[in-house]
């Protein structure tokens, strides 16, 4: 027992040695040290401080993140390949053979969102906001707004017509952030590589601080369609400048059939 | 041992060492806690300063115009080029062929025409910024509080570049960095990439937003002029997913006639 806890010390103080020396770089991150607006407020509103107090305890996920390298096909979190059944195979391999022959079938490719999560995969930077009730993310590519309600359990409809990002409802267990969605239209690729998803996809992510400015989601993907077994891919994300700026990318400007040009005589 | 119980320890010396920013001493065995998913207005999120009003949450339009035009009563006071534009689009439309529209091919409404919002807000405010969720064309504005100008090398778009301060309660933005290439407002009134829109947003009641914006554009029309929108507290709505590319119906040929499809 005294040699495990000698142990979990040492590993502790190394730990928080490493934190200590990311510390400027911190300084310099999106992601605030500590919430001195929260740090007022709680305790102060009797009907709030339930609420409040249950946040404090929380870690701040909220900043600008960005997946911390580019993933040209997603695999298991132990490099494994995903478990792709036969009908997952047949459909990779045709959206592989249209990349190949240049005219791919991606439906980024015609300004359709990346979907939940591949949102997250693609090398561009989003905004994630922390609030008590619900977590929002601000997605640069494709001007993607994800709502996560901390309102759980996941209740599914049968409104899959229009939806890319699907439902999500989060909850928090202890420090990580643990969402589920599902409700997905199934036309989603799960990143460049074609992996498929299929309307009756689960998602389930696990999302924690993994250190000043690291954050990683462990993302599980639930889909008998297309895979012989649920799947879990580790995305890590690198914490952003705390003034970055999301470019606004208007994808359909390239759909049109001819070039804008301005209204007013210039 | 588990890794639960290596972890305790852990987190008890990360917790002192208190030069370190430490990740979390976090909340097990904190009270569970029922979320509030549809707050009062008078709820302020916790990432909203104490200083300034909550605008946070999710807030619809009172009403949906498709024309921007003076609140004063007075006639748009429209520069002669875009008079004729005006006329033009406006003849067209009663032809039955309206003309080109970027909106009507997904690209955002942009500023201002967003402002007077057909679909609902949902904003979210923290000291150095407001993100305002705009659900129609799936876009968001991100208005600055950080007192950063706009960069040199920002590419002018439909949003713009925002930036905001608070005088007292109203919540002042200012918008350029706007692209040439869409109208102030459906009906056809036009803009130049030198438009410059103040905002003044101020909540009138704890569940009503007064939007006053000034369009400021001399090189579309004679002087600035103000309209008004009112966005309406609506905890209850929620977003909806607004892929306008699947339903890209209305692409118009080369001429800028539409093709109904």
């Amino acid at each position: 027992m005294t040699r495990h806890l000698i142990l979990a010390a040492t590993a502790a103080l190394a730990l928080a040695l490493a934190l200590t020396a990311s510390g400027a770089a911190f300084a310099q991150s999106s992601i605030p040290q500590e919430d001195a607006a929260l740090k007022r407020r709680a305790g102060r509103d009797a009907k709030d401080k339930a609420l409040l107090d249950a946040e404090r305890a929380r870690p701040r996920i909220g900043g600008y993140w960005k997946i911390d390298h580019k993933i040209a096909a997603l695999t298991t979190a132990d490099g494994k390949a995903p478990p792709l059944n036969a009908a997952g195979k047949t459909l990779q391999r045709q959206r592989l053979a249209s990349i190949k022959a240049g005219k791919t079938t991606d439906p980024m490719n015609v300004c359709l969102p990346p979907g939940t999560p591949r949102s997250l995969v693609v090398d561009e930077p989003f905004y994630l906001a922390q609030t008590p009730i619900k977590i929002t993310f601000f997605h640069q590519v494709y001007h993607v707004i994800r709502h996560v309600f901390l309102d759980g359990p996941l209740k599914l409809t049968d409104d899959r017509d229009v939806l890319w990002e699907g439902h999500s409802s989060g909850r928090w267990e202890g420090d990580t952030l643990v969402i589920e969605s599902g409700d997905f239209n199934g036309k989603q690729w799960l990143d460049d590589s074609g992996l498929p998803q299929s309307p009756d996809m689960r998602v389930t992510e696990k999302i924690r601080r993994t250190g000043a400015d690291t954050l990683e989601d462990m993302v599980t993907y639930d889909d008998a369609k297309y895979y012989s077994a649920p799947w879990t891919a580790r995305l890590t994300f690198k914490a952003q400048p705390k003034d970055t700026i999301l470019v606004e990318e208007d994808c359909a400007e390239k759909l049109l059939e001819y070039p804008l040009k301005p209204y007013a005589p210039e | 041992m588990t890794s639960r119980m290596l972890a305790l320890p852990a987190l008890a010396i990360l917790a002192a060492a208190a030069a370190a920013p430490v990740v979390h001493a976090q909340a097990r065995g904190a009270p569970a806690v029922t979320p509030v998913l549809t707050g009062d207005p008078l709820r302020r999120d916790i990432t909203v300063p104490d200083s300034v009003p909550d605008i946070s949450g999710t807030w619809s339009p009172v009403t949906f115009f498709r024309t921007i035009h003076p609140m004063s009563g007075e006639e748009t006071p429209f520069l002669p080029w875009a008079k004729k534009f005006f006329l033009d689009r406006s003849a067209a439309e009663a032809a039955g062929s309206p003309l080109f529209d970027p909106n009507a091919n997904c690209l955002p409404s942009g500023v201002p025409r967003v402002l007077p919002t057909p679909y609902p807000y949902d904003i979210v405010q923290t000291p150095d910024a407001i993100y305002v969720g705009i659900e129609v064309m799936h876009s968001f504005r991100i208005i600055h509080m950080d007192g950063k100008p706009m960069p040199a090398d920002f590419k002018p778009s439909y949003l713009g570049y925002s930036a905001g301060h608070w005088e007292g309660d109203t919540l002042v933005i200012v918008t350029t960095g706007l692209n040439g290439f869409t109208q102030v407002d459906e009906e056809g009134r036009p803009k130049s990439s030198a438009l410059k829109v103040t905002e003044r947003w101020t909540k009138k009641a704890p569940d009503l937003i007064e939007n006053l914006f000034t369009i400021d554009d001399p090189k579309t029309y004679a002087h600035p002029w103000t309209a008004l929108s009112e966005y309406k507290w609506a905890p209850n709505v929620r977003f909806n997913e607004y892929e306008c590319e699947e339903n890209n119906r209305n692409k118009p040929d080369a001429s800028g006639k539409l093709r109904h499809n």
